[in-house]
């Protein structure tokens, strides 16, 4: 029998109920915006999760980090749940499980010197106590390529990738398993980014991390990521490993998202398939019927795709896509998971 | 076993005296003295600051400094100007010192604008806090409350509640400090919402912070400084205030003086004598802009992005 | 491509603040035609917004054009008055702007907002400039047109407005289109729709385009070719296939390495150290000298000249790449 995943996520639902009226009169709507989404992260891979505004990726990443409670569904870390823990196991939780933020302007507090920012986490958990805590937020702010004696710096004395430094070095203080970076580099610029993605590279291997990365940039995530999940207004539409998702996307979703990244190669520019979607990114207020993506898909093979929501189905080893353009008998597969063989089922 | 944790192992070893060596290296000014340089910087609010302190200083020590009773006249002297013979200030219309009776006044006038912001500050914080942070019916009980407070003027009410208790200092400071609350509220709880809105809440909350550590290390300090800068522009607007409420004979009861009511002794006098008025408030002025002008300078100093 | 639209000639803008002078733009030269895309790329800071601001002669106090030319068909805008400029700004020239919602008066439908600029230039009734509207808004690709001219710009997604903000833009049939940032804050799907339209805009009607971005990408998929900018100054200008595939100077050239490129993750990324010079405190000589690892003293020595360099290419550098 082998490990269980490190983190196993099962049809993951959450909806924003959305007040209408002054006395909240009218019909209850809800902003849809995860719904029904299952993967697992093995030990020590890199998944990233991508889509658009509105795709649900944030707020996935947001419900495994316990920062929102889900409507329905289930997170499994190291094969237990994550919900309805007690305080000392979600203690324990959030020991093996931190964060980096998106924006390196407010994920540190204005009014706390860097070295009390990395020193935070083990403040609250009581990790390090005495000198020895000193001695690892002067050792964190090296291993982030920052000087020890910058820990009475203030945030606002850096710029802005030195301060998502911090952020990682505060994300990595308790020693953690696990790493949500959710849009990591999005703000910044291009050195910064080129830095800051270097960093993560190396601090994953220093430390063994398994990490997951929400990004709208598929270059980022072709860098770092050895398998990705592309969403969709709250629904996964494809799952593979990183090589294979570039070389054979499946899904037109995601084709015409590799495709609309820019990338500063012409040559590429000219040879690859430019894909130009039709319309706007409906809202989750109200998604499509069937298949979320019909409405712009340039693809549409008929009434099924309108009807009938597709599953998500193995249709190479290890790649995985909803979409009706592959419906073959195959065995529809609770969870895409990286080295399960095709058609077992969790 | 991680690279850190190795480190950290090898540095187990090492004297303390090279340890305690390298922590002086870290020593960083304390919070006060880098507030001061950043306030010093500022020469008119560290002037309207010196004002304030003189004022407050002479007005503590009035027992001392006051040349004569304030409560007693010489009829014989009285509506005497500026620069009389041993009545620097003159007299009034009962032939009472004037700066006598501007020290003892200063007092009550200073007490009745410092004392309500101080408590209703408490009070607001307490309530902005609660309200912003848990949201929700909480929230919504808190503020639709101090909301129907803002449906009147702040003077109106302020008369209108001084009106119901009488006169008297007591009744003067409760009907200011419960005037005050909605406002102060407003602003701690604008600013517990934003801070509680910044990605380092989450932060917090992901290194398991529980909800009480997060008001205290994170929402309340940078709720407080909105709260002092509005605080201190508040004290000025006080002043005013509750001399205008003495004014309408609302405020403490004569014979004691203050300020308001040294203004509305003088209005009968204003073409003869104008200086018994003038002189109060002129005094009301001066202090109602310096609290507004340290309110500013204040405002920068506190500003950790404005320092170094 | 047609003839010159636009050509800048040495401009220099700087804001003189209390104790410093911020030197934005220091000696800045390019051209456009008409029918051509020309990119401005640089990272945040480097002058590219101000640079066309200075174009309007939109640059906000403490801002001001100490030098240089700026001809829009031929006319010296700089020698232009205030009146003047704004019978150009608009219909000759305009500009659609980084956050269309910032950008765009909320309290104004749609349809007025595009109506505004016609009937002030155009002095076309209410009911031509609605109508005229109406034909700018299916230009750009939205559907159902009439109905969007109800619509107030918050009603509208981010796309939308953009495309509004282009609408606006083209409604006096500018000879000259100035774009800052415009896609930035839109989904890439989005932002690959936008470019499209512009192109096909520009080969319908045949403006000129000046697009500002820090995205070498957009540069790749959109412009014809490419100016780009560091610490004020052009480092490089040339065609895009060129300038992108065989870099001539070591900054392009570290710039592009710095990016994550699609299809060859393998690559390690390569960040340029150090931080870009302060505006207020410009070195002598070549700006990117103190972080180039081709630096020579002679680069620090004196202000290095912009060179041709063969086929519409120039490069400012004593050492370029080959």
């Amino acid at each position: 029998m082998p490990d269980p995943p490190l983190l196993e996520v099962r049809d993951l639902v959450k909806h924003f109920p959305v007040r209408q009226g002054l006395f909240g009169g009218g019909p209850a709507r809800a902003v849809r915006a995860v719904d029904g989404v299952s993967f697992d992260i093995e030990h020590g891979e890199t998944v990233g999760l991508v889509g658009e505004s509105g795709c649900g990726k944030t707020t996935t990443g947001r419900m495994i980090m316990k920062l929102i409670t889900p409507t329905s569904g289930d997170i499994r870390f190291e094969g237990s749940s994550i919900g309805n823990l007690s305080f000392e196991e979600e203690r324990a939780y959030r020991r093996q499980v931190q964060m980096v933020f998106q924006d390196p302007f407010s994920s540190l507090n204005p009014r706390m010197t860097v070295g009390s920012i990395i020193g935070y986490p083990m403040r609250i958990q009581n990790a390090y106590p005495g000198t020895a805590r000193d001695a690892r937020i002067r050792e964190l702010l090296e291993l982030v390529g920052l000087s020890r004696y910058q820990a009475t710096w203030y945030p606002h004395e850096f710029s802005g990738g030195e301060r998502q430094r911090v952020g990682i070095a505060a994300a990595l203080a308790l020693n953690p398993k696990f790493i949500f970076c959710d849009e990591p580099v999005s703000s910044l610029d291009v050195s910064a980014q080129a830095q800051i993605l270097n960093l993560l590279k190396d601090v994953r291997r220093e430390f063994s991390l398994t990490i997951l990365i929400v990004t709208h940039n598929l270059s980022v995530v072709e860098y770092l990521s050895d398998r990705v999940v592309v969403m969709y207004l709250g629904k996964i539409v494809e799952v593979a490993r990183t090589a294979d998702l570039y070389r054979e996307t499946l899904h037109p979703y995601s084709k015409a998202l590799v495709s609309a990244i820019p990338t500063p190669d012409p040559d590429v520019e000219r040879e690859r398939e430019q894909i130009i979607l039709r319309g706007e990114i409906p809202s989750p207020l109200d998604p499509p019927t069937g298949c979320r993506f019909h409405t712009r898909c340039q693809s549409y093979i008929g009434d099924v795709c309108r009807d009938v929501e597709p599953a998500l189905r193995q249709v190479r080893p290890g790649h995985f896509t909803a979409c009706h353009l592959y419906a073959d008998p195959g065995v529809a597969v609770a969870a895409p998971g990286a080295a399960r063989p095709a058609g077992q089922l969790v | 076993m991680s690279v850190v944790n190795a480190r950290l192992k090898e540095r187990a070893t090492q004297t303390t005296a090279a340890v305690a060596a390298e922590a002086s290296m870290f020593r960083r000014p304390s919070e006060w003295r880098i507030f001061w340089e950043a306030f010093s910087q500022d020469r008119l609010a560290l002037a309207a600051a010196a004002l304030i302190g003189f004022v407050c200083l002479a007005a503590a020590l009035a027992p001392v400094l006051s040349p004569y009773d304030p409560t007693v006249g010489d009829n014989s002297l009285r509506l005497a100007p500026l620069g009389t013979a041993g009545h620097v200030l003159g007299l009034d219309g009962q032939g009472r010192d004037i700066l006598s009776r501007l020290l003892w006044g200063g007092r009550v006038s200073l007490a009745i604008a410092l004392l309500p912001v101080a408590v209703a500050s408490l009070i607001s914080v307490f309530l902005g806090l609660v309200a912003g942070f848990f949201g929700g019916k909480v929230d919504m009980l808190i503020m639709r409350t101090l909301d129907v407070f803002f449906a009147f003027p702040a003077v109106l009410l302020a008369v209108a509640i001084a009106g119901v208790l009488g006169p008297g200092m007591l009744n003067v400071m409760l009907s200011i400090t419960i005037v005050l609350i909605p406002y102060i509220s407003r602003v701690a709880y604008m600013a517990t919402v934003t801070v509680k809105n910044e990605l380092f809440v989450d932060q917090a909350r992901v290194s398991g912070a529980r909800p009480r550590q997060i008001l205290f290390h994170h929402i309340l300090p940078n709720t407080l400084s909105p709260v002092i800068v509005y605080g201190s522009t508040l004290v000025g607007i006080m002043i005013v205030l509750g001399a205008g409420l003495s004014f309408l004979g609302l405020g403490i009861t004569p014979p004691k003086p203050d300020w308001g009511i040294m203004c509305a002794d003088g209005r009968n006098f204003l073409l003869v004598a104008p200086h018994v008025s003038a002189v109060p408030g002129v005094m009301l002025i001066l202090v109602a802009m310096s609290f507004n002008i340290v309110g500013d300078g204040l405002r920068d100093a506190l500003d950790p992005k404005l320092r170094r | 491509m047609g003839e010159a639209l636009l050509e800048v000639d040495d401009l220099h803008t700087h804001f003189h603040l209390k104790n410093k002078v911020v030197r934005a733009v220091n000696g800045v030269s390019f051209s456009v035609r008409r029918g051509e895309i020309v990119g401005i790329a640089g990272e945040s800071g480097a002058g590219k917004s101000v640079a066309c601001l200075s174009i309007l002669r939109l640059v906000p106090y403490p801002g001001r054009i100490e030098r240089g030319r700026i001809l829009l068909t031929g006319q010296d805008l700089l020698r232009k008055s205030e009146r003047q400029m704004r019978e150009l700004r608009g219909q000759t020239v305009s500009m659609v702007f980084e956050d269309p919602l910032n950008s765009l008066d909320p309290a104004f439908r749609v349809g007025d907002l595009i109506s505004e600029a016609l009937i002030l230039h155009k002095a076309l009734s209410k009911r031509e400039a609605r109508r005229k509207a109406s034909d700018l808004l299916r230009l750009v690709g939205i559907p159902d047109p009439e109905g969007r001219l109800d619509n107030y710009a918050h009603e509208l997604s981010g796309g939308m407005q953009q495309r509004v903000m282009i609408a606006i833009a083209l409604s006096c049939d500018p000879a000259l289109l100035i774009a800052d940032n415009p896609t930035t804050a839109l989904d890439v799907t989005i932002q690959i729709q936008i470019l499209d339209l512009v192109k096909q805009l520009r080969d319908r009607l045949g403006m000129g385009v000046l697009w500002i971005t820090h995205d070498l990408g957009v540069v790749a998929k959109l412009c014809d070719r490419v100016v780009i900018m560091y610490a004020g100054e052009v480092m490089e200008q040339g065609d895009v296939y060129g300038v992108l595939k065989r870099p001539r100077h070591p900054y392009t050239r570290r710039l592009i390495d710095a990016l994550p490129k699609l299809g060859r993750p393998e690559q390690r990324l390569m960040p340029i150290e150090g931080r870009p010079p302060d505006p207020a405190n410009l070195p002598a000589g070549c700006p990117f000298a103190p972080r180039c690892y081709k630096a020579r003293p002679e680069c620090e020595a004196h202000d290095v000249p912009l060179m041709g360099a063969g086929d519409g290419r120039a490069v400012r550098c004593l050492f370029p790449e080959d």
